[in-house]
Formats: structure tokens, C-alpha cells, sequence
């Protein structure tokens, strides 16, 4: 395919990260097969970061210093490849800690002890009555920890969270081990296959070392891991729809009706037309919106924008693909159905699409 | 600066020096007007942007244009969009001006160049014929060579200006039964006040004066006025198709339409019903979608890199932004949509349904939408050629 509105300015750093990741991404993929069938083609590995640590990769999405836009136009590519390759894991969930290192807002070398996976827990940032958990200091100088982070993506895997908090008022960010008497975990499975779980906190004791940010530090820590998280999202939706058009192109060159193959016939070749159009914008809207990453006022903004655009594309073009494969695209079998689901949940996983779309509305960005 | 780029402080300035003379310099009666309305002030306008330099930022300096950076060229177009100025006609700047640079003779270059950059002489593209439209190879209207000249018979139409313009670059067929459908077409430079040329003016959806149907009965034009070679047109006009200009694609229809939405929702109350601001929010997310794309699009062009085929998804993409927003016009004005009352805004009307019926042009003109995507689904899906 043509190189296309995105990858021109690319140089060869981002082509081999987007190369050695896609190879990585098709070799590790194994669907999970249940009794027999599959229950989803995609792969649930433990964590991104983690497969790329065993490539040698994990340095690509991580440097140090500050979050800058190479950084986060690396993110977009390692995300999309995800999308692309149904590798449904937590892709920037697990590495919270070390993006907030790079910023400066949590203690260097914070949660370096903690062993195992620590995935982000903001619970549902963006619904319009928001309750997070709540915090109290005891007498003894230790925190105590109570209430209900619900629908957070992944959150079974998870030996730890970064659990954004609530102390009378004050907004906290904790580090928070998975597993005590005074924590329950309940898993919620996915359309996907995936799991999210809701965390319920009945006087978990923590000890103050726990307590990472707090106040406005606290604040400014869980809006850039947000805007980093939709962005990662916004690309696997990218991703997704970028696969699942090649899907289709691919069918309906190959497939023959009435003598020729289907690609002949103009009314496919016009719904895969306006299908390219929607991942091109799509994919050109992503990668602007990395490169004017630093430009702080627009960005949450521009966000919600793409997070709409990209789902309702991914969404859009999976049906309009699975429209394309005939009775085949309705089965299980077929990979496209599971890809149309890991975009519905994708696209809900931070908020939903209207609260997205009220959220930009309110912006009055479009209007200039 | 725009909202995907952060202007430098040279382009600041130049963009400081921009707005604050086309403030001062923009003819007020014809402000936001949708197409020509008065065709003097137009010629004005043209006149006035001459003056300042400004007229061709797109043109090279040894043809007297500005030879702009393209962030210079996109700044114009930006501030021009803003102030809302008067029309000028765009077919000889933007079309013919490079077909002449590329294909002109000494002579046509010097004589022609000059007055289409002052306004002197104003250009409309006769391609488009009664039979010929998508199909624009079947054109009919024919040239045959009688000494000096060609007699030129047959009929255009849809020629955008023609009604206030005073030449036509016009295609013909020079050789009847060519071998391919391509050959045997040229491009001829035509005087509309040539004796046996009749201008008809056709009102367009919105009632302006836009386009016309031209017709050629025996007329005589000088050998002299071939643009390119005989039986060579087909290439001059593809030439002036193709030749990329990111205006063609720009954000600016939308940005006034949505413009015009805020204000008229805020005028109607509907800004405050949320099951509107939804649609508000999802026609505006297309807008800042199709925006990014085209700052890409410049970076790319800035990067050395042609635009290809991909002008055809921003010409689609361009479109579908634009139509979600008129549509909405419509809805933002209610029961007034169709009426003559007209909602205003700092004293200036609004109106919705003159948008809305604008924008219909946007899937039909300079190759319908179903053409692009023909052209996207051979020329960069790789699928085979349909039945056309
Ligand atoms: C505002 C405006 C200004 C214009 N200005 C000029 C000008 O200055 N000079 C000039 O020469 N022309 C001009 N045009 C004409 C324009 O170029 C033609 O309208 C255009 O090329 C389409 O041709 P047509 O109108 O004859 O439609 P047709 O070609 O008859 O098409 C009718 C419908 O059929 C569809 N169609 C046609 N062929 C196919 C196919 N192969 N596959 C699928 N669908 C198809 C088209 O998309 C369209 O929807 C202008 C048009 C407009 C609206």
C-alpha cells in the first residue's frame, strides 16, 4: 500500500520499531482456545512491556526524561501494531509508574520494590458522577483505604494498582498491592476476552510510603497518565481499522462471483474507497495529535476528538468488512467478529463515545 | 495560529501584517458572501490583493507571484477565509497560470501572465460539455483549422465565472476519429467577445450567477491562441487537474460553516440542548479530524513529497466534514431554516440554507465524489477497473 499521510515523515527509527513490534506481535499471538474452540484470536499476554522486554525491546517505549513527542509517537506506533495484531493487553495500564518517573511527579525510583505487574486503576474518568475510593489517615500514621474503583480495564492481572484516590477532598495517587483481606477483586469478563474487575477497599490498611502524589501533584499525575492512555487507545482503534480494511481488500480481490472477482464491482469498490478514507483521516488525525503533544491547552480536548473518530472508524469499517466476507464474516471463526469487539470495547474502555463527545463539545474547540 | 500549528515568530508577524490589512482593506457590503455577487467589487478585491503582493502567494517569483513559503501560502489562505472577503475568480490563478508557465510559448507567457496576476483579464475553464461530464474524453465541441485559424463550433457548460469573465481556456476536439479517446483533443485560449460566442448564465441552487452555458457558432480563433501542442490538450488539462494545490481540499468551507453553526445555535438556544450539542460534537470532531489531515498534507508537500492520489480521500473527506456541518445548519435554525427571516449575528445574517445548498457543489464539482473514488479504488487499492 501506499505510503500514505502517516508514515512520511517517519525516519528510519519509527519504521524499524513499527517493523520489529509487527514481526514480535505476529509471532506471539496465540489465540485462547477453550474446549476445543476459539474464544478469542487475540492474544492476552500479561503485558505489553513485558513481551517487549523479552525482545530487548522495552527501552522503545520508554526514555528518559520528559513524555516528548517522539515518545508518544512511539506509543502510537507500538499501540497500533497492538490493535493491528489483536494484542489485547494492557499496553500503557502496566507502565504508569515509570511514565510518571519520567515527569517528575511521583519519587524517582517509586514502586521499584513492588513486584510484579502494576496497572493503572482511574475509575471511570470520565462519567459525569464520579465516586474514587477514599482515603483517611489513622492514628498510627498509616493510610486506610475504602470504597469501590469499578471498571478497571485488566485489573485481574494486576499484582498492584496506581489507584487514583480521594482524601476529604484531596485528590491522592496511591500505589496499592493487589492482594489483602481487606480487598476483593471482582472479574468482569469482556466481549473481547478480556477481563476488567471491580476493586472494592473495605479499611485496606497501606503504609504512608504508599502514598505517591497528592493535591495538585496528584492531579496533574492522572491526567497525563489519561491523555497517554487515550492516546494508546485511540491507536489500537487505529490499528484495528487499518487491519480489518486490508482484510476486506484482501477478500474481495481474491473471491469470485458472477465470473470475476468481487473487487470488480463498483459498489465494493466504493465502500472500501470510503472505508480508506475514514482510516487515512484517522490515522493522519493520530499522528497530528502526537505532534502537537506539547501544545498543553488543546491537547484533552483534541483527545476526546480522536477517541471518536478512531472508534466510530474501527467500528465502522469492521462492519463494513464483515459486510464484505458475506455469511463467512458472521461466524465465529472469522477473525473480523472478535476484531469488531475488541473495538466496542476499546472504545468504551475510557469513558464512552458520548461522554467523549460532550466533553468535547464543551472544549468549544472547533470553533475558532 | 491554527490548531495544528504552532505559528513562528516570522509567521506570526506576517500573519499580524495579513489580518490587520485585510481588516482594514475588506469591501464591507460583500463580506462572507457565498459566491460572486457583484462582480466589480470582486475585480476590486483582486485588484487591491495585487497591489499588496498578495494576489498569487502560490506563484514563483519569475512570474511575478509572491514565491511563498507554503506555510506563508497557507497563512493567506487562512486569514482570507477569516475576513470573509469578496470572491475572486480562480481559474487563472490557480489553473491556467501553471499550464501556461509549463506549456506556454515565450510569447503567451508575457502577454498573458501579467493580467491574470493584476485581474485584468479574467479566465473560466471551458471543459465540461452538455454530453461530456465524468466522461470528460467524449467531449464533442469541435475545432477544425481553416488558414490562420480554427473554427471553433459546439457548446460548453457548467463554466464556472463565465458570465463575468473574459476569456475561456477551453478544450476541443482537433482531430475527429483519433485511435484513442485521449488524442485528438486541444486546449484552446478563447476571447469570449470573439463574434459567435454566446454566453447564457444558468443561476445555480443558491441563485447566484455562478456558471453558463457557452456556445460556439463559426467562430474564428487565431492559430496563435493553442495552449501546448495540437492534439495535445488532453495533457495540458490533466496537467491543470492534477497540479496539487492544497487550497483545493482546505479546511476553509468547513470552518465558516461551522462557524456559522455556533453562532446560529447560540442565537436559537439549540447550543444548550444537549441532544444537539452531541451532533454539534460529532460534526465539529470530523472538522478538527479533516484539519488534521491537511496539515499533513502540508508537512508532506513541505517535505518534498507530492500529494498523489491522496487528494482524492481530502477531496472526500473534505466533503463528508462539510456536509455533517450544513446538515446541521438546517437543524440549528428550525422552523426558520426555510424562511426569509434570517437569524444575525453582530449585524451579519446568517443563512443556513444558503450553506447548506452551497455545499452540494462539494461531491459534484472538479470530479464527482463517486470519480474519486474510482480513482482510490484503482489507483491506490489496486483493484481491477469496473465497468464505467
Ligand atoms: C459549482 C460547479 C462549478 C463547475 N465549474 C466548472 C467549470 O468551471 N468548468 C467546467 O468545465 N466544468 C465545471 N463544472 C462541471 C463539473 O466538472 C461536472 O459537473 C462534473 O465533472 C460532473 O459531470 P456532470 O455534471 O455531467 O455529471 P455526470 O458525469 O453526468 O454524473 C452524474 C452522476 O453520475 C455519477 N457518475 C458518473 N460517472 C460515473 C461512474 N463511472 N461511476 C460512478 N458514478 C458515476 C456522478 O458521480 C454523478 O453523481 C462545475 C460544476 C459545479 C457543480
Amino acid at each position: 500500500m501506499m505510503d500514505a499521510f502517516t508514515d512520511f515523515d517517519s525516519g528510519d527509527e519509527e519504521r524499524l520499531i513499527r517493523d520489529s513490534v509487527r514481526r514480535m506481535v505476529q509471532e506471539r499471538r496465540k489465540p485462547i482456545v477453550r474446549q476445543g474452540s476459539i474464544v478469542a484470536p487475540g492474544t492476552h499476554a500479561r503485558g505489553y512491556l513485558q513481551e517487549l522486554e523479552a525482545l530487548g525491546l522495552s527501552e522503545l517505549m520508554l526514555s528518559d526524561g520528559n513524555i516528548d513527542i517522539s515518545m508518544v509517537r512511539r506509543i502510537a506506533i507500538l499501540s497500533e501494531e497492538a490493535g493491528a495484531g489483536l494484542f489485547i493487553t494492557p499496553v500503557i495500564e502496566s507502565i504508569g509508574l515509570p511514565l510518571l518517573a519520567c515527569t517528575g511527579l511521583v519519587p524517582p525510583g517509586a514502586g521499584i520494590a513492588s513486584p510484579g505487574m502494576v496497572l493503572t486503576a482511574i475509575a471511570e474518568p470520565f462519567a459525569a458522577a464520579r465516586t474514587l475510593p477514599s482515603v483517611t489517615s489513622t492514628s498510627n500514621g498509616q493510610l486506610c483505604l475504602s470504597g469501590t474503583a469499578g471498571r478497571i480495564p485488566f485489573a485481574p492481572m494486576a499484582d498492584g494498582f496506581l489507584l487514583a484516590a480521594n482524601n476529604q477532598g484531596t485528590p491522592q495517587l496511591l500505589l496499592v498491592p493487589a492482594k489483602g483481606t481487606d480487598f476483593e477483586l471482582t472479574p468482569e469478563p469482556m466481549a473481547d476476552g478480556s477481563e476488567r474487575g471491580k476493586l472494592v477497599f473495605d479499611g485496606f490498611r497501606l503504609s504512608p510510603a504508599c502514598l505517591l502524589a497528592q493535591g495538585s501533584d496528584a492531579t496533574k499525575a492522572t491526567d497525563i497518565l489519561l491523555d497517554v492512555l487515550m492516546l494508546s487507545t485511540a491507536a489500537q482503534l487505529a490499528g484495528i481499522a487499518a487491519r480489518v480494511h486490508d482484510m476486506a481488500c484482501d477478500h474481495i480481490r481474491t473471491r469470485h462471483q458472477f465470473g470475476r472477482v468481487l473487487a470488480a464491482f463498483q459498489a465494493l469498490q466504493h465502500r472500501a474507497a470510503n472505508d480508506y478514507v475514514a482510516v487515512e483521516v484517522t490515522r493522519a488525525f493520530l499522528y497530528q495529535v502526537c505532534d502537537i503533544w506539547n501544545e498543553g491547552e488543546t491537547r484533552r480536548a483534541l483527545l476526546h476528538a480522536l477517541l471518536v473518530k478512531s472508534a466510530q472508524t474501527a467500528i465502522d469499517v469492521a462492519k463494513s468488512t464483515i459486510q464484505m466476507h458475506g455469511a463467512m464474516g458472521f461466524t465465529l471463526e472469522h477473525e473480523v467478529g472478535w476484531y469488531l469487539k475488541a473495538a466496542i470495547v476499546a472504545s468504551t474502555r475510557y469513558g464512552d463515545l458520548a461522554a467523549h463527545r460532550r466533553l468535547f463539545a464543551d472544549s468549544n474547540l472547533a470553533y475558532w | 495560529m491554527s490548531l495544528f500549528h504552532r505559528d513562528t515568530p516570522e509567521e506570526t508577524a506576517f500573519r499580524t501584517e495579513v489580518r490587520t490589512w485585510l481588516e482594514a482593506n475588506v469591501p464591507a457590503e460583500t463580506l462572507h458572501e457565498l459566491d460572486v455577487t457583484n462582480p466589480e467589487v470582486s475585480r476590486e478585491w483582486h485588484r487591491k490583493l495585487w497591489q499588496r503582493g498578495w494576489i498569487a502567494p502560490h506563484w514563483p517569483r519569475e512570474f511575478g507571484g509572491m514565491g511563498a513559503t507554503l506555510e506563508q501560502q497557507v497563512i493567506l489562505m487562512e486569514e482570507l477565509a477569516r475576513v470573509g472577503g469578496p470572491y475572486v475568480q480562480p481559474s487563472g490563478l490557480n489553473f491556467l497560470g501553471f499550464a501556461i508557465m509549463e506549456f506556454g510559448t515565450e510569447e503567451q507567457k508575457r502577454d498573458l501572465l501579467p493580467d491574470i496576476l493584476s485581474g485584468d483579464t479574467t479566465w473560466c475553464q471551458g471543459y465540461s460539455e452538455p454530453e461530456a461530464g465524468s466522461d470528460l474524453a467524449s467531449l464533442r465541441t469541435r475545432a477544425v483549422e481553416d488558414g490562420d485559424d480554427f473554427v471553433v463550433n459546439g457548446q460548453k457548460i457548467w463554466s464556472s465565472g463565465a458570465p463575468h469573465c473574459d476569456r475561456m481556456f477551453a478544450l476541443v476536439r482537433t482531430e475527429p476519429d483519433p485511435k484513442a479517446r485521449h488524442a485528438g483533443i486541444s486546449m484552446l485560449l478563447i476571447d469570449l467577445a470573439t463574434p459567435g460566442i454566446t454566453v447564457t448564465p444558468i443561476q445555480t441552487l443558491t441563485g447566484h450567477v455562478h456558471f453558463s452555458i457557452v456556445t460556439f457558432i463559426d467562430v474564428r480563433v487565431p492559430k496563435t491562441s493553442i495552449l501546448g501542442k495540437l492534439h495535445g490538450g488532453w495533457k495540458v488539462a490533466n496537467h491543470v487537474l492534477t497540479f496539487e494545490r492544497l487550497s483545493g481540499s482546505s479546511p476553509r468551507h468547513d470552518l465558516i460553516a461551522i462557524d456559522t453553526l455556533r453562532r446560529l445555535s447560540e442565537a436559537t438556544g439549540r447550543v444548550s440542548d444537549p441532544a444537539f450539542r452531541d451532533r454539534m460534537a460529532s460534526a465539529g470532531i470530523d472538522v478538527v479530524a479533516h484539519m488534521a489531515m491537511h496539515r499533513r498534507a502540508v508537512e508532506r508537500v513541505k517535505a518534498g513529497q507530492s500529494l498523489g492520489f491522496m487528494a482524492s480521500v481530502m477531496k472526500i473527506a473534505g466533503a463528508n466534514a462539510l456536509h455533517n456541518v450544513t446538515d446541521l445548519l438546517l437543524d440549528a435554525a428550525g422552523s426558520d431554516a426555510a424562511s426569509s427571516f434570517k437569524h444575525t449575528d453582530n449585524g451579519q445574517e446568517l443563512d443556513p440554507l444558503g450553506l447548506f445548498l452551497l455545499s452540494r457543489r462539494a461531491t459534484i464539482w472538479g470530479g464527482s465524489a463517486e470519480i474519486q473514488r474510482n480513482i482510490i479504488a484503482e489507483r491506490i487499492l489496486g483493484f481491477p477497473r469496473s465497468w464505467r
